[in-house]
């Protein structure tokens, strides 16, 4: 059999696997609370904003945008447009999308390597096939898990101004879905890795959480170096490690063409560079 | 034997977990179409080199062909294998049907439902094809299990305890299966039932502490034609005179009347040297109630190994 078909075989099995489990029933109702209650809180922050008049709320509104893309002026073009609860929840939502793959995932191989089941896949497919086929399965998942999200989020911003351009608020919330999945894909493969290398799903899950522990802290350390320099500090190394992080790239899915394909590009970095040593892993381990 | 001939070769195989020495330079051969038990107590490394064949596990050191290949090879040219793995559970998310046809089509059959049917009817279970694993009984599963193994027409089924946990019945029925086998694969086969492997393998291999203590076939390893004893249940036994028979280098009478014979290497047939004993005993009115060439896969196994070793399999 070819590996692509050995790859696809094995991506229709854990689909079934991840399908017939209630799991990914309960994180869609988490992941669309979470986002629903942050809509309900931004929600309430922008009619607040109403209140206080056309121009304090616009004036409000750009300094919002402003601090989630920076002074990208083409996205903040585009982003006006939208109603500020879009931009403002999907950028939220990134903030916890991570957690949630780790969530979906993390048992993907680890799960099958505590119970020994994985040996009836590694005897008759190569170990290549078995972790892009689970990715690939985890990844249209995800996939389809935001697009459901992205559709809540965007029907109910359209509820709050009428009279948008329809076509091109679904071009802007295709374009959040490609964004959305680009982020994805770096960390369902940071999933995967944790999976292949460990021999159980809770240590699988300790290590893909800590590891985005570890991410969120070289983004931290990096951005406040970055912030003291910029309020006039002097320049520090550090500032470069937020480079090494997956989430210093975020503000970027949201920003211009460019900003957004930057972005991309380092999720595909990111994902490629966990997805070879997650293979790396995986082949030289004992099953 | 050429390792080119042999289906399954181990060349000086070690093979340790952290500083425990699971496999100590492991060699042996198993000839293509034999059943080939593979035996010793709990520790011995029986598991380990089913992993090692498998390619589940690496070897630490020392060179292991399967069916010519490298174990872990899964390209176009990938050994022909199949598994029984002794502790791997069945994933739980699918039902049987389609886990037994996923694993056919990964098998590279072109018709992997069909396959999987079959490989059901095989080991007696038809009726589990839409059951869930989870519901299935500890014997049940095994014999699912096994029809995975089966799956792909495979040259060598490597078979860790095929018949452990089964009830008397579903356990002969394996047997069946298996003996049919004999002659169109390669089987090898691990387990503690001896008098099981004594009736389906042409060969064995021992195992204790992770060496080969013994290895060859089944009537090398069980003195076939090497020894024999004779159970007496009443009379007087000539020890003297049967000493003198031509062929006898020892002879041994135990309380509970087994009479054990040792051939001279230069002896005549042991079918000749056992007639002069039956003989010479039924001349002196001695009774006697059997007859045992060699000795029993047990009683070899149990001469030749000590206790359990630092871990299981």
């Amino acid at each position: 059999m070819s590996p692509l078909l050995e790859t696809l075989t094995v991506t229709r099995t854990e689909l079934l696997r991840i399908l017939r489990n209630a799991r990914v029933l309960v994180l869609l109702l988490l992941f669309g609370t979470c986002t629903a209650l942050i809509g309900l809180v931004v929600g309430l922050l922008t009619r607040s904003l109403d209140t206080q008049g056309p121009e304090a709320a616009a004036a409000a509104s750009a300094g919002i945008l402003g601090f989630l893309v920076g002074e990208d002026g083409a996205a903040l073009h585009h982003l006006s447009e939208l109603p500020l609860l879009v931009p403002l929840v999907f950028r939220a939502t990134l903030i916890f999308l991570p957690l949630f793959i780790a969530l979906l995932g993390y048992d993907q191989l680890s799960g099958e390597v505590s119970t020994g089941s994985v040996r009836y896949l590694a005897v008759r497919s190569r170990r290549g096939s078995i972790l892009i086929g689970k990715f690939l399965a985890q990844a249209l998942v995800m996939g389809v898990l935001l697009a459901l999200v992205l559709l809540g989020l965007f029907v109910a911003g359209a509820g709050l101004r009428p009279g948008l351009d329809l076509v091109g608020y679904a071009a802007a919330a295709g374009r959040f879905w490609i964004g959305g999945v680009a982020f994805a894909f770096g960390y369902l493969a940071l999933t995967a890795l944790s999976s292949a290398a460990t021999s159980g799903p809770g240590s699988s899950l300790l290590l893909n959480v800590g590891a985005l522990f570890g991410f969120w802290l070289l983004d931290a350390i990096g951005g406040r170096a970055a912030l003291l320099h910029r309020m006039g500090g002097a320049a520090s190394w550090t500032e470069a490690i937020r480079w090494l992080s997956p989430s210093a790239y975020a503000s970027g899915v949201l920003g211009s063409s460019s900003a957004l394909l930057t972005s991309a590009a380092a999720y595909a970095t990111f994902g490629a560079l966990f997805l070879a040593a997650a293979w790396l892993v995986f082949r030289a381990r004992d099953l | 034997m050429r390792t080119v001939d042999a289906a399954l070769s181990f060349d000086g195989v070690t093979r340790r977990y952290g500083s425990t020495v699971a496999l100590d330079r492991v060699s042996f051969q198993v000839r293509p179409g034999s059943c080939h038990g593979l035996v010793g107590p709990n520790g011995a490394g029986k598991t380990t080199t089913f992993a090692l064949a498998a390619g589940f596990l690496r070897a630490g050191t020392g060179t292991i062909r399967v069916l010519g290949r490298e174990p872990r090879d899964r390209g176009p040219h990938r050994p022909r294998i199949g598994v029984l793995p002794q502790d791997a559970a069945l994933p739980a998310y699918l039902d049987v049907g389609t886990l037994l046809t996923t694993w056919a089509r990964l098998s590279g059959d072109p018709r992997p439902e069909a396959a999987a049917r079959v490989a059901l009817e095989r080991v007696q279970l038809p009726e589990a094809w839409d059951a869930s694993p989870r519901a299935l009984s500890h014997g049940v599963a095994k014999r699912v299990a096994l029809a995975q193994a089966l799956l792909g027409e495979p040259a060598l089924l490597l078979l860790d305890e095929p018949t452990a946990g089964l009830d008397p019945r579903a356990a002969a029925e394996v047997r069946t299966l298996l003996a049919g086998l004999r002659g169109q694969r390669t089987v090898i086969i691990s387990s503690h039932n001896l008098a099981e492997l004594e009736r389906l393998c042409d060969a064995v291999t021992v195992l204790d502490h992770g060496k080969v203590v013994q290895d060859g076939t089944l009537a090398e390893v069980t003195r076939r034609g090497a020894e024999f004893s004779v159970q007496i249940t009443r009379g007087d036994v000539p020890l003297p005179e049967l000493r003198t028979l031509p062929g006898v280098a020892r002879m041994e009478l135990s309380p509970a009347g087994q009479l054990a014979v040792g051939l001279a290497p230069d002896a005549p047939p042991a079918d000749d040297v056992i007639a002069a004993v039956l003989e010479a005993l039924l001349a002196r009115g001695v009774r006697i109630s059997g007859l045992t060439q060699g000795s029993s896969l047990e009683q070899r196994v149990l001469d030749v190994t000590s206790g359990p070793g630092p871990q299981s399999g």
